[in-house]
């Protein structure tokens, strides 16, 4: 059994590497073998959803969270100050060393050959895809398709009013793909994004700017990293100043975002500094981070200047501010349009409707991020593997997964701008943390032999000694304000915290406990009332979400639906009651009307 | 297992003219025929047939019965309503003989429920039908239809804005709050003033309770001072017991009375009596105290014939609170001396001389009456809230305190507080009917009367 896949990165890699783990014959096609894995945009993986993302890879036994450990040059967890469940890992990671130990990884995992070629078509045969046609006319034979193509798609760069097709800076695009797809039908949506300019580190007066050091003790994402990880460089903060808005608000006509060059639809969450500067003018400032791109070279990434604005301007707004007065500029911010297919053409398997054996993840998807694209490889490796097995698809559900909402998400509503991943996106954010992730997906991962039995049970270990401890703690009591009441409940006081329990106890808990540990029991503890009617809630969503609405029902004939509703579930095609109730415009009275519909049909037998 | 038949009396249970007897689902016209005759062999549906409703041999009324087709029915499926006499037996063995056809009975608001979910109705506008027949008075009833109109669904819908906001803040806070370059686009959502609008929502349902069940009077008085000759006079019918006899009134009696279109509640009470040896009496007296509580209003009498008593002022004392009338009875009968101590014992008071058996100036009563309702504020006429309304109403107030205070605390964890509006908005959901779980919708239903 083969399964191509189209694209080295993020969601590729981690297509290739499911697909080859569970049996499968994995070839990875990329146009330049030295860029796979290449961090396109900001140096660092993981953050807020992103990092909870990032941990269910782990447990999936993917090997972007090994990676980013390996590489890792800087750790930090976001959020400490909130609660469990919103706290997140985030690295910074030196690019080259990312790439190298992703293309070494790579070359060594048994049934998964990296190839060097460009895919020009995907060849299709009585409705399935079965091969690849490359630039050079060969024909990769296939059992399943996996497009993994980012920003390639007729991808097109920006800088001032200079504009030139390109998948990456200086790479070429994938035109003759982008063609292909568009003329197997695909709906295709033009959306943009960008990227900062790099300066030289040492061109760029430090004094002003303020050290944002790495936690301490630095913590890996992976249950597979044994080697301690450190913190190896420091991140600076800094602001822009008004003479900035004063540059921008000058040359705004020479930004091809507000010259209507790109029509491409761009993240509302990640706005180019011109467009902060037009959306919030009363503010005087607004911050960026400088960030190293890795150990060996001095290029700093400078998050949150990303511009389409011409170099020239590039450089004027970097004299604006105090400290890169005098910076050399060594690539200059650029904004990117490409070809993205609109998800909701694709099942919950990330399979496209329309075209068997066909799977799309990543950036080609809609979606931006690293990790929402390695998320989406992971599953479609998996369950391009699956189909071609004729075994029943792996879909996530939202309540254990933020992977589950992500796909969700998208194949259920579409996209209008690049989807990115938020914790508020899940209605279970409570259970979906990063400390209790192997309890969620350890036996999907297991089942699918994504991770080894003993990783397994290593876990499995680490998660019964939490709750055992968990257990102790409701048959404990301590004395708290003259009243004898037991740990648990001590500890789900508002403001107390496991450390503080410790203490009012006079005695160490839980030995050897790591952050997880802590954050696990604090999680429990202190949510159980919230998780208890989540779970509730869950039930009696599943009840209803269950109801199968048959693939072939025509809403046209449902009663009591307006026009725009019935385009809306034409469009998104709900399997479920659950899912059509979820789709953004169905009103609950429209569930009920098909609810009623699927209850008549039926009670005629017709 | 909406395929079976139900019935239900759809009129009140008791003596009266007629009952209406109602039956839907697809048997209707099949019980029909075999319990009432004689019937052509055709029925034409919105028809009114004569016949007699038998058992086996006998005959156990005379009814009209009209049958309807699905869909042209209230239910939306096949019905039948038998108009017969309204006698509790009479009617109780017809649902019996129904139901051994075949029907059962209806649970409480199935007829409604049925017509739900057949389409002929969406869900406010099922509750606010239940609430138009509950509403006593003309102004409830047009509040009900203001309610259909959307009124309740437009003041909720601030309160979820002020609660939107506030998931914003939150939720930004969340995602943002740590080194992403984003900035809140959106203003601090006023939680307070949205509890505050609904603290007032609540404060006004009772005004609401008053114009959909009316104004509760009690005509409060010591022993044999004619309360219950007024409470008859006002009534204009013989129904309590009037005798000479201090405390035959021993329990309350209560009737309706209309004035302007709006329902009046009047309470005859108990005698009021100081030291009285009767248990019973003493009960009725504790439960007079009570009803005095309750009141809106009192008519509060005294004996305009017989010097005042100390029972009197200790009855005046607990009126304290409550808008009232001092009626000074039988005027046929007064001492000039005595009304005058009357006005020296409560100066506060205009003293007005009626008599409550010749009927002489009791307008002074039904104009005292009518001017309660032109002091209730003007703003209660905007909202109705009805019982299930106001249970998730009071629930999303506490919730919204609750949020309150925990931004103040700053002790619970973003994510604990952004749960708890979360929670908040799933109420407004369940109120708006955009989130109706089935247990939601079978609340409502089941407060429906049965037959509706």
């Amino acid at each position: 059994m083969r399964v191509v896949v189209i694209g080295g990165g993020h969601a590729g890699i981690e297509a290739a590497f499911a697909a080859a783990k569970m049996g499968a014959d994995a070839v990875l096609l990329t146009m330049h073998l030295d860029t796979i894995a290449q961090m396109s945009c900001n140096p660092s993986i993981g953050g807020i959803a992103k990092g909870h993302l990032v941990k269910e890879i782990d447990a999936l036994g993917g090997i972007m969270p090994r990676a980013a450990d390996a590489t890792g040059i800087h750790f930090k967890v976001l959020n400490r100050s909130k609660g469990p469940a919103v706290r997140a890992t985030r690295t910074q990671n030196d690019k080259v060393a990312y790439r190298d130990f992703l293309k070494r990884f790579l070359e060594n995992v048994p049934n998964l050959s990296l190839y060097q070629a460009m895919a020009d078509e995907i060849v299709v045969r009585n409705g399935r895809a079965c091969g690849v046609r490359l630039s050079d006319g060969e024909v990769l034979g296939a059992d399943a398709v996996i497009v993994c193509s980012g920003t390639f798609l007729a991808g097109r760069i920006f800088i001032g009013s200079a504009s030139y097709a390109a998948g990456r800076a200086n790479e070429p695009p994938s035109l003759q793909l982008a063609e292909n797809i568009r003329d197997l039908g695909f709906a295709i949506l033009r959306l943009k994004t960008g990227t900062p300019m790099r300066l030289h580190a040492d061109s760029i007066n430090w004094k002003n700017f303020s050290p944002q050091p790495g936690d301490e003790p630095p913590l890996p994402f992976s249950m597979h990293t044994r080697a301690k990880v450190k913190n190896r460089v420091c991140c600076y903060l800094g602001h822009t100043t008004t003479a900035v808005a004063r540059v921008i608000g000058e040359n705004l006509h020479l930004s091809p975002l507000y010259s209507g060059q790109i029509r491409g639809v761009g993240p509302r969450y990640c706005p180019s500094i011109e467009d902060k500067i037009v959306k919030f003018p009363d503010r005087e400032r607004h911050h960026f981070y400088l960030e190293p791109e890795g150990l060996n070279n001095k290029e700093i990434y400078v998050n949150g200047l990303s511009s389409s604005l011409p170099v020239e301007i590039q450089i004027k707004i970097l004299q604006a501010i105090p400290g890169l007065d005098q910076a050399r500029m060594m690539r200059p911010a650029y904004a990117i349009e490409y070809d993205a297919i609109q998800p909701s053409q694709l099942t919950a398997s990330l399979e496209s409707r329309q075209i068997g054996n066909l799977f799309f993840a990543g950036q080609v998807n809609g979606t931006s991020g690293y990790e929402e694209a390695a998320g989406q490889g992971l599953m479609a490796g998996i369950n391009a593997v699956l189909k071609a097995r004729g075994e029943a698809p792996f879909v996530l559900d939202r309540q254990e997964a933020y992977v589950g909402v992500m796909v969700d998400d998208i194949v259920r509503s579409g996209v209008d701008e690049p989807y990115r991943l938020f914790t508020a996106r899940a209605e279970y954010r409570l259970q979906l943390r990063e400390d209790n992730v192997f309890e969620r997906l350890g036996g999907h991962a297991l089942r699918l032999g994504l991770v080894s039995r003993r990783d397994h049970d290593r876990e499995m270990r680490k998660l019964d000694k939490r709750q055992r401890l968990i257990k102790e703690l409701s048959r404990t009591r301590a004395h708290i304000e003259g009243k004898s009441e037991t740990l648990f409940k001590i500890l789900q006081r508002p403001g107390m915290d496991f450390a503080a329990l410790e203490a009012l106890y006079g005695q160490p808990l839980l030995k050897n406990k790591t952050l997880t540990d802590v954050s696990y029991i604090e999680a429990c503890v202190k949510y159980q009332g919230y998780i208890d009617i989540q779970k509730r809630e869950v039930a009696k969503t599943k009840k209803l979400a269950k109801t199968a609405i048959p693939a072939d029902l025509d809403f046209m004939m449902v009663d009591g639906l307006s026009s725009e509703v019935r385009q809306k579930l034409a469009k998104a095609r709900p399997r479920t009651l659950g899912e059509a109730a979820r789709i953004p415009g169905v009103t609950p009275a429209a569930v009920n009307a098909i609810s009623i519909h699927l209850t008549l049909k039926y009670k005629h037998g017709s | 297992m909406d395929d079976d038949t139900i019935v239900a009396l759809a009129t009140p249970p008791g003596r009266a003219g007629i009952a209406l007897i109602r039956i839907s689902g697809s048997q209707s016209e099949g019980i029909v025929r075999k319990i009432i005759g004689p019937l052509p062999a055709e029925l034409e549906a919105r028809r009114s047939y004569h016949g007699f409703i038998h058992h086996q041999d006998r005959r156990i009324d005379e009814c009209l019965t009209v049958i309807f087709k699905a869909p042209r029915s209230y239910s939306g499926e096949d019905m039948a309503e038998i108009s017969l006499h309204s006698n509790l037996f009479v009617v109780e063995e017809v649902i019996g003989l129904i139901c051994a056809c075949g029907a059962r009975s209806a649970l409480p608001g199935e007829f409604t429920f049925r017509a739900f979910k057949n389409g002929k109705l969406d869900l406010l506008q099922a509750e606010a039908v239940n609430d138009l027949i509950l509403a006593n008075s003309r102004a409830g009833a047009l509040m009900q239809f203001n309610n259909l109109e959307g009124r309740l669904s437009k003041t909720v819908a601030s309160l979820r804005a002020a609660l939107v906001q506030a998931a914003i803040q939150i939720e930004t806070r969340i995602e943002f709050a740590e080194d992403q370059h984003i900035e809140a686009t959106e203003t601090a959502g006023d939680l307070t003033a949205a509890a505050v609008a609904l603290e007032k929502i609540l404060g006004q349902s009772r005004f609401n309770e008053i114009l959909n069940q009316g104004l509760h009077v009690v005509i409060a008085g010591r022993v044999n001072v004619g309360k219950s000759s007024l409470f008859n006079a006002l009534l204009l019918k013989e129904r309590s017991i009037i005798s000479a006899l201090p405390g035959t009134t021993r329990d309350y009696i209560q009737e309706n009375l209309v004035l302007d279109g709006f329902p009046f509640h009047i309470t005859d009470m108990a005698g009021i009596r100081a030291g009285s040896g009767d248990d019973i009496e003493k009960q009725g007296m504790e439960l007079s105290l009570a009803k005095i509580a309750q009141a809106d209003a009192v008519l509060f009498m005294v004996d305009a014939s017989l010097p005042l008593a100390e029972t009197d002022m200790q009855i005046y004392k607990l009126l304290a609170t409550k808008k009232r009338l001092l009626l000074a009875n039988k005027s046929d009968m007064a001492h000039a001396d005595i009304v005058r101590s009357v006005k020296d014992a409560f100066p506060e008071e205009t003293v007005h001389l009626i008599s409550a058996k010749n009927g002489d100036n009791l307008d002074v009563a039904v104009n005292f009456m009518k001017s309660l309702l032109r002091q209730m504020p003007e703003a209660c006429g905007q909202t109705v809230v009805n019982f299930r309304q106001k249970i998730l109403l009071e629930k999303l107030l506490k919730k919204m305190k609750r949020i309150e205070q925990m931004q103040i605390e700053g002790l619970e964890a973003t994510e604990v507080v952004a749960e708890e509006i979360r929670q908040g908005l799933g109420l407004i959901g369940e109120l708006t009917g955009t989130i109706t779980p089935g247990d939601i919708l079978q609340g409502v239903f089941a407060k429906f009367c049965i037959g509706k």
